[in-house]
């Protein structure tokens, strides 16, 4: 039951991604990146070298590094493709049979085993990151790729040990991730995929959940690269402009120029402006030279205008085959990194009449919807296992009418909660746990799900026993809430039917109305909290008195009383302020007759350690469970 | 004798919800596992792209001190900057970020990017030159340098 990876096998990038917990998830190689260059290379000492390490090779060793072979990949010698990549490509290809080889190291080898080099490692590095073995996969390539081209990528998928139990079409994978196949009506759907050196645009129709292809169209060499080169161009004629210094055949300035110019062209994409600062770019005998340039989006877009517009020619020739007209496309997916820039967004806008969708990852898009796929296929989607969630806040009402909350909104049900709550007065026999559903702060604000009393609790100091509140909500909605005494081994519980039984309206409601009144509401809430302080302080004051009568000082006694006497009256108050500085005031007062006692006599070890336990005692009284008979 | 159930339909979905409850359970392990090495590496992960971030300035004070002209090379207050860029690079040292590529190092891509090749006789591949700098901090390659290859 192992699971079946997703693999995007691209011109220039690789990534991969798998289905888990019901969601698909990229797959980062061993380096740490989400995707991968399709490159591989061999070197000197015979090692071989996959991906970006092959990348920072190979100009070292440009006649061992092969990158691109998905342009070769199922071709055969004579097409005219292959005969015009001889004199693009910077390695050796010759001719076996009907089929191209390539010279690497001392040996030839097929694009699909050079392809199953770079499948290999995205294979390894999958299982290292899932820490199982991968055996099988779904890969992806080009809608206009022929019987042939799908046949040599499978073969190179099984000489990397994996069992490819799906092709398919690159642009349905994007329709996959984008959930379109779950739209119930037959739709139309155009996806724009613009890479680092490829531009493909395909026309899809779904009908039956199946997708078909009516038309592709593209430009081979268009990509994210010929923006990069465009901008690098203007920015070394604009410091020959400034300085008079032709740098074309400075390498590290170049460099250094390759790279600002991929920043600038990313951060243009969320800012309108950017300063390239290139300080020391260069140096002549009279010293270094800095450069310094402000590069606005349209600037750029003007830079770029001509590639953008080109293309728009072969978006109408896929329309045109396919027999649709703009207004007929129902969605339009973009692909590939350079579809972030909005000059393109902007295009794609234009041409199809239609925001295009955005969300997922352009660069990821591909691998997410193979990873779909698998997950299909392995029988990991499923309905079933669609998990929900609960739409509002589950609990309790607590002391001074408020709403603690146990379950909190949006929790993935099944789930439970338990949490330990006390009395709120002495010797109190009985708590009611009413439970409550809904975001407002206060008991009343909220909607009643069902009430219970647990009686029997054993005579007590108020905060002592131990009331155990557990809430189980199962996977259809089902609320069980169970109260148990700790101390007696008592319990009640109540069943709810319908907790989760509310229609979208109703959520949204309570959701508003909690947004709205949250101010309001905190205050309220703050105002409860430090009046219930408040009666804590009075609490532990008359208890001072009542437990140790005998040994305070009649002055004391009657400092103590006014105290308390005066706490009380602020108990009337609704403010928060004036209720906290009341709390404080007794407290202060009651410090340092606590402080006589203590030094009048050394108390036995024993006592001291019973003071601690109520001390501990103490936390739970927060949030103590109301009592109808409370004095 | 009472109605007949079809034990075949429970039997198949008692199988179906097993095997759910595997996969859920496999992946939910798989995760919790994964999720406590994600932990370790976000930590550094954060560590890493603030070092990377001030990287195009240590490089640039690199290029200053490169280019340290020489009539005022004596003056106090350029030995004073120089001083400053050093107890920078110590600085950076004990939070364990230290700088790749030396000129005459043998080239390894795995911590070299090669932006040129001068063409020579030779065996081994070496660094020519460093054009940029590269860092790492402990084990994991922040930056590559990128420098020019020749071989000796």
């Amino acid at each position: 039951m192992g699971k079946i990876i997703g693999i995007d096998l691209g011109t220039t990038n690789s990534a991969m991604a798998v289905m888990e917990g019901g969601k698909p998830e990229i797959i980062a190689n061993s380096e740490g990146n989400r995707t991968t260059p399709s490159v591989v290379a061999i070197n000197k000492n015979g090692e071989r070298l996959v991906g970006q390490i092959a990348r920072r090779q190979a100009v070292t060793n440009s006649q061992n590094t092969i990158y691109e072979m998905k342009r070769l990949i199922g071709r055969r010698w004579e097409d005219k493709e292959v005969q015009r990549d001889i004199k693009l490509m910077g390695y050796e290809m010759v001719k076996s049979d009907d089929s191209v080889k390539i010279k690497m190291g001392d040996k030839e080898y097929s694009p699909e085993e050079l392809s199953a080099m770079v499948l290999s490692k995205l294979k390894a590095d999958a299982e290292a990151f899932l820490g199982q073995p991968v055996t099988e996969a779904v890969i992806t390539t080009p809608a206009y790729f022929d019987d042939a081209q799908r046949q040599a990528t499978k073969d190179a998928g099984k000489i990397a040990g994996l069992e490819v139990k799906r092709i398919i079409n690159e642009p349905t994978a994007a329709a996959l991730a984008y959930g379109l196949d779950k739209d119930k009506k037959d739709e139309k759907i155009a996806v724009y995929d613009l890479g680092g050196g490829t531009f493909d645009i395909s026309i899809l129709e779904l009908g039956d959940g199946v997708f078909e292809v009516k038309s592709t169209n593209g430009d081979t060499h268009l990509g994210g690269a010929d923006f990069d080169r465009t901008i690098v161009n203007y920015l070394l004629e604009e410091f020959k402009k400034d300085h008079s210094i032709d740098i074309t055949d400075d390498r590290s300035a170049i460099q250094r120029l390759r790279d600002e110019a991929e920043k600038a062209k990313i951060e243009l994409s969320t800012t309108n402006e950017v300063n390239i600062n290139l300080p020391f770019l260069t140096a002549t005998a009279d010293g270094p030279v800095h450069f310094e340039i402000k590069l606005t989006r349209a600037k750029l877009e003007s830079l770029v205008g001509e590639l953008v517009n080109q293309t728009a020619i072969p978006c109408e020739k896929a329309l045109k085959d396919a027999g649709v007209k703009t207004s007929d496309i129902n969605a339009v997916i973009l692909v590939g990194g350079m579809t972030r820039m909005p000059a393109v967004i902007k295009k794609v806008k234009e041409i199809f009449g239609k925001d295009p969708m955005q969300g997922v990852n352009p660069d990821e898009v591909v691998a997410i919807g193979a990873a779909i796929q698998g997950g299909v296929l392995a029988g990991d989607v499923k309905d079933v296992l669609l998990l929900d969630v609960t739409p509002l806040s589950l609990g309790i009402e607590t002391m001074g009418g408020v709403s603690t909350k146990l379950i909190e909104r949006n929790t993935t049900i099944p789930t439970s909660k338990s949490e330990v709550f006390s009395t709120a007065a002495d010797n109190q026999p009985q708590v009611e746990i009413h439970v409550l559903q809904g975001e407002r702060e206060m008991s009343a604000d909220n909607k009643s799900l069902g009430r219970f009393l647990l009686d029997g609790i054993a005579p007590a100091p108020r905060g002592i026993p131990q009331i155990e509140v557990t809430f189980n909500l199962d996977a259809n909605g089902i609320l069980n809430v169970t109260a148990k005494d700790k101390g007696t081994g008592k319990e009640q519980s109540i069943t709810i039917q319908n907790s989760g039984n509310l229609s979208k309206d109703d959520v949204e409601k309570a959701r508003k109305e909690a947004e709205a009144h949250a101010e309001e509401d905190k205050k309220k809430r703050e105002a409860i909290d430090s009046k219930n302080q408040l009666e804590n302080a009075i609490y532990q004051a008359q208890k001072l008195k009542d437990d140790n009568g005998d040994k305070i000082s009649e002055d004391d006694k009657k400092a103590l009383d006014e105290a308390i006497e005066a706490a009380k009256k602020e108990l009337e108050s609704d403010d928060k302020d004036k209720l906290e500085a009341a709390a404080k005031e007794l407290t202060n007062k009651i410090m340092p007759i606590g402080a006589k006692l203590y030094e009048q006599s050394t108390p036995p070890a024993g006592d001291d350690k019973k003071e601690d336990n109520k001390e501990d005692k103490e936390s739970p009284v927060e949030g103590e469970v109301i009592d109808d008979k409370k004095e | 004798m009472p109605k007949k159930v079809k034990p075949i339909k429970y039997d198949q979905a008692i199988t179906e919800l097993t095997a759910d409850l595997q996969r859920i359970q496999a992946d939910f392990v798989n995760f919790k596992t994964r999720a406590e090495a994600n932990r370790q590496r976000d930590v550094n992960c954060g560590k890493e792209q603030i070092i990377e971030a001030f990287l195009p300035i240590l490089d640039n004070l690199d290029r200053a001190i490169t280019h340290e002209p020489k009539d005022i090379k004596e003056h106090v207050w350029v030995k004073g900057i120089t001083q400053m860029v050093k107890q920078l690079d110590s600085q950076l040292e004990s939070i364990g970020v230290t700088k790749i590529g030396e000129t005459g190092e043998e080239f390894d891509p795995t911590k070299h990017e090669a932006i040129a090749m001068e063409e020579s006789d030779g065996d081994t591949e070496v660094i020519a030159e460093v054009l940029q700098l590269g860092y790492q901090f402990g084990d994991t390659v922040i930056r590559p340098a990128k420098v020019k290859v020749t071989r000796k």
